[in-house]
């Protein structure tokens, strides 16, 4: 047996690891004491699937608010995902050193905007210019989606372009050697053998899509209604809590906490996606 | 262009009318460096030719010079004459896509794509344009040349990555055979494979000369005296640059080798 004395480390170690996994424990046992009694209360289907929101008349139906986020996700996605991945194989595909020198902080720069400045810009450019060419009330989801699109660049980017240049040279050189041009490479043997990868970026980068709350509280429009289509307002899970948190008590307190729990087991249920993304590598 | 003052410099120069793969004064440059100089020999149709040296002489810069491979490394630069089927292949109008098409490559260490056998052997004829039914008789067709067929045609979905080294090395020949290559370049391609995987590919290539040009680059004298009926020893020049110190019948460079160098270099390895 090892001595005492040199596992103290060892446990040392194990304790920080077991504090940041109890702040986990923590919320989820919070989140979970504090929701499930409303669950219970109002009934798992009508929580999840009640179309109607009306705290006073103890209405609590979120589902408006799962499509609102469903649907913005999604969006961010259709609309930064392309942009994202032309990115990354650009980055390492394409762009001179001294051209990615500039790129690369460039994108990380993005990473680290305070989400309130991305709500402002949105609220003051995209919002109008939605109004204006596309007509509704500008506060949409397609404003929404613009702004998460956005601010899930830098995650995805990084991500993918990480996983493209973990490649080995030879596969390029092998796909070369057989006569392709340089994007008949990329395209079916550079990005297909780092599909796990991307995967995980892409799965990453919407699991931030649909945490975030300050930008787009303020330019979803955060009405209670189902949306109809992509101009009209929405809410998401997030923006709920957000909104309503700062007066809520007694059962519409509850009720934000199950709107947690709802947004925590989504996450989650991403997370474990990108692993299983991540672990399907090399085979 | 197939003058004969252009001779490498021993005195049994193969007629140039064979030759499908030929270089004239090539010279070639990594950045300031020169790396090759002045290197002028022709490669037989139909016949294995082997290329020996010291480590850093310059084997794999030639070889990689025949499919302008050595592009992807920036500021590389090649002056003289490449030729195939004495045409130069530096030329402007020279579709390099197309060139390396007609000269495959055997990588050094095998480099299956991560993606099933059947893909990795279909992925060429698919991008130059075949069609499915005509693909996977390509494939089969490639596997059974490769040697490969047997072992695993009851598994063509399976993953290349869990084939042996041996066999991820034949499915590469596979591979490149499967596009219809009129030459094929091999850089060491037996020195991660045990004696068995080895003897194999050799066997491989011996058959495979009877239709293709092959140009191996080995560290192994046994493996060049084995299967090549040409030989090509390169040396560094005093200033490093690769030079082409003889060239002849495999079988008179290792009984009777006229250069100096070659003969030490040779003695060195076998005796
Ligand atoms: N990318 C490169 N940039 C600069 N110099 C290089 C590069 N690749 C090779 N060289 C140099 O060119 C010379 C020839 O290299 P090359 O790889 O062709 O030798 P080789 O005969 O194949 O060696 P080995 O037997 O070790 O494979 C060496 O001096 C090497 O340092
Ligand atoms: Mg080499």
């Amino acid at each position: 047996m090892t001595p005492f004395k040199e596992r103290i480390p060892g446990f040392v170690f194990l304790l920080f690891a077991l504090s940041a996994l109890s702040a986990l424990a923590l919320i989820a046992a919070f989140l979970f004491v504090e929701g499930v009694p409303l669950i219970a209360k109002v009934g798992v289907g009508p929580f999840l699937f009640g179309m109607k929101w009306a705290p006073s008349q103890g209405l609590y139906g979120i589902f408006p608010m799962i499509v609102g986020t469903v649907a913005v996700t999604l969006g961010a996605a259709v609309l930064g995902v392309p942009v994202a991945l032309a990115c990354a194989v650009f980055l390492t595909e394409f762009a001179p050193r001294a051209v990615s020198a500039v790129v690369r902080p460039a994108i990380q720069l993005l990473a680290g905007i305070p989400s309130v400045v991305y709500g402002f810009w949105g609220l003051i450019f995209i919002v109008p210019a939605i109004r204006t060419w596309f007509g509704g009330p500008g506060l949409s989801l397609l404003a929404g989606s613009v702004i998460l699109a956005i601010m899930i660049l830098p995650t995805i980017i990084s991500i993918a372009e990480v996983s493209l240049n973990a490649l080995p040279r030879l596969y390029k050189e092998g796909a070369l050697a057989l006569g392709m041009t340089h994007w008949q490479a990329i395209r079916t043997v550079l990005i297909p053998s780092a599909k796990s990868g991307i995967l995980a970026a892409v799965i990453l980068g919407i699991g931030r899509a649909i945490g975030e709350t300050m930008a787009v509280i303020m330019v979803l429009g955060n009405a209670v209604a189902l949306p109809r289509s992509i101009l009209d307002p929405a809410r998401t899970l997030t923006t709920n809590i957000g909104i309503e948190m700062g007066y809520a008590s007694g059962d519409h307190q509850q009720a934000l906490f199950a709107t947690g729990i709802v947004l925590l087991l989504i996450i989650m249920a991403l997370n474990s996606l990108a692993q299983v993304a991540v672990n399907r590598r090399r085979t | 262009m197939e003058e004969s003052a252009t001779q490498p410099p021993t005195a049994a120069t193969p007629s140039a009318t064979a030759a499908k793969l030929a270089m004239r004064h090539v010279d070639f440059h990594y950045g300031p460096f020169r790396a090759l100089k002045d290197i002028s020999l022709d490669i037989h149709d139909r016949a294995i030719t082997a290329i020996i040296g010291p480590s850093g002489c310059g084997k794999s810069t030639l070889l990689r010079t025949f499919n302008r491979m050595n592009e992807l490394i920036p500021r590389t630069r090649v002056t003289g004459d490449v030729l195939l089927d004495g045409t130069g292949i530096y030329g402007p109008d020279v579709d390099v896509a197309v060139l390396r098409k007609r000269i495959g490559m055997v990588f050094q260490r095998p480099n299956p794509f991560p993606a099933s056998i059947y893909d990795n052997v279909a992925i060429g004829p698919r991008r130059h344009g075949r069609k499915e039914p005509d693909v996977q008789e390509i494939v089969e067709r490639s596997l059974c040349r490769a040697a490969l067929w047997d072992e695993v045609k009851d598994g063509l979905k399976g993953p290349a990555l869990a084939l042996s080294a041996g066999q991820q090395q034949l499915l590469c020949i596979a591979r490149a055979l499967a596009v219809e290559p009129e030459a094929i370049l091999m850089d060491e391609p037996c020195s991660s494979l045990d004696p068995a995987a080895t003897l194999e590919v050799e066997e491989l290539m011996l058959e495979l000369a009877q239709e293709y040009a092959i140009v191996i680059v080995t560290h192994n004298m046994q493996q060049a005296a084995r299967v090549s009926s040409m030989s090509a020893c390169m040396m560094m020049d005093p200033d490093r640059a690769g030079v082409l110190a003889e060239y002849d019948a495999t079988s008179l460079i290792f009984t009777n080798p006229k250069d100096k160098r070659t003969e030490d270099y040779i003695s060195g390895r076998i005796g």
